[in-house]
């Protein structure tokens, strides 16, 4: 009785360190299954239209597709350069959005992106001696 | 067959995918310090070396990488943390979404394995190729290798680096990624339509990133901006 009694009491024990080392973050397992839970959804999110459109589009749908190239790169491009980073973004006008401005116009120029990266940087360098930030 | 077309290429097959390889290789600049940066500071958020590794390994996504180490950091729960993941990540579907059409041939498994590897470098580099009618599967393979080698390394060498490395942001190293996409963006705008959608795109970009947490400013002006374009195109013929 007392044996069976404390078995039970070291099983109860042992499941609650295991559901502890599960939901406190610094748990090595839960870790580890935090970084498979974020590789299946990443997954999931990659896979999901490649594997699921199959056959001729409609031709709406195509049409919407082909510009979102043109969309993307705009938003990664811009809110880099033009909105602060942190808890409360705001426009920002400064040196990098004018960073961006000669990068932008040095891809219209010559079309090539390690230009446009060089001209950008060097914009950027420029300004950040000149004491504008 | 076709699955194994990719594992025993054609000469012509292998240099595409070179081809692509060597494409992505001026944003390799971009993305490397940050893989560096991701180490380091998910080492300091108590991972050990081969959690650090294996993130970059089996997610491979860096704004969501960053974002968990932080996370981790601030000892979040393991499901906010996935979740978290999954609504930065998010905007993968659209970008999966826009290749779909290009890869309609491809076999199942050649797809999976371009979607697992699918950033935002690789695509915009891949997605060039085919509106210019000169993409292929091949093509996008080695344009996503590039980038998942690139990636690999730089964790590694941050892991192995540590904390000796200065803050790559404090020499503006972090604008590389913004002035990637203006070189990749500015040549596309030489049609009408596309300065219509990049001007709406902007617009949403603003305010997605002015009053929407995270990154959902990505999926509104992908979306949204796009959708424009579709329904311009509808109302006037020569657009």
């Amino acid at each position: 009785m007392q044996i069976a009694e404390r078995r039970a009491q070291s099983a109860a024990v042992n499941l609650q360190s295991a559901i502890c080392n599960l939901q406190s973050p610094g748990g090595t397992m839960s870790i580890w299954l935090t970084i498979a839970g974020m590789a299946a959804v990443t997954l999931l999110v990659r896979a999901l239209p490649l594997l699921t459109m199959r056959g001729e589009l409609p031709g709406w749908l195509g049409r919407w597709l082909g510009y979102v190239p043109v969309a993307v790169f705009t938003a990664l491009a811009l809110r880099p350069i033009a909105v602060s980073a942190g808890d409360a973004p705001h426009l920002v006008a400064g040196a990098p959005l004018i960073a961006g401005l000669v990068g932008g116009l040095v891809a219209w120029r010559t079309g090539n992106t390690l230009a446009t990266i060089a001209a950008g940087m060097a914009a950027y360098w420029a300004m950040r001696l000149a004491g504008v930030v | 067959m076709a699955e194994l077309q990719i594992s025993t290429p054609a000469p012509g097959r292998a240099a595409q995918v070179r081809a692509g390889f060597l494409a992505v290789a001026p944003l390799w600049l971009g993305a490397a310090p940050f893989g560096v940066i991701y180490a380091v500071s998910a080492l300091a958020a108590g991972l050990s070396p081969a959690q650090t590794l294996a993130m970059s390994l089996f997610v491979f996504a860096g704004a969501s990488q960053f974002t968990a180490a932080g996370m981790f950091a601030a000892a979040a729960a393991p499901a906010a943390i996935v979740v978290t993941t999954l609504i930065i990540n998010a905007r993968h579907l659209l970008l999966a979404a826009s290749l779909a059409p290009y890869l309609r041939r491809s076999g199942g498994w050649v797809r999976l394995g371009l979607a697992a590897q699918l950033t935002d470098e690789s695509y915009a580099i891949g997605v060039r190729q085919f509106l210019g009618g000169r993409g292929s599967a091949a093509y996008q393979l080695g344009a996503n290798l590039s980038m998942y080698v690139v990636w690999q390394l730089s964790t590694l060498a941050g892991v192995l680096l540590g904390r000796a490395l200065p803050d790559p942001a404090a020499y503006g190293l972090d604008l590389v990624f913004p002035l990637t996409f203006i070189g990749l963006l500015v040549p596309l705008l030489r049609r009408r339509d596309s300065q219509a959608v990049a001007a709406a795109a902007a617009a949403l970009t603003l305010l997605g990133a002015l009053w929407l947490p995270g990154s959902w400013y990505i999926l509104l002006a992908g979306m949204g901006a796009s959708a424009v374009g579709a329904l311009l195109r509808l109302q006037i013929a020569d657009f």
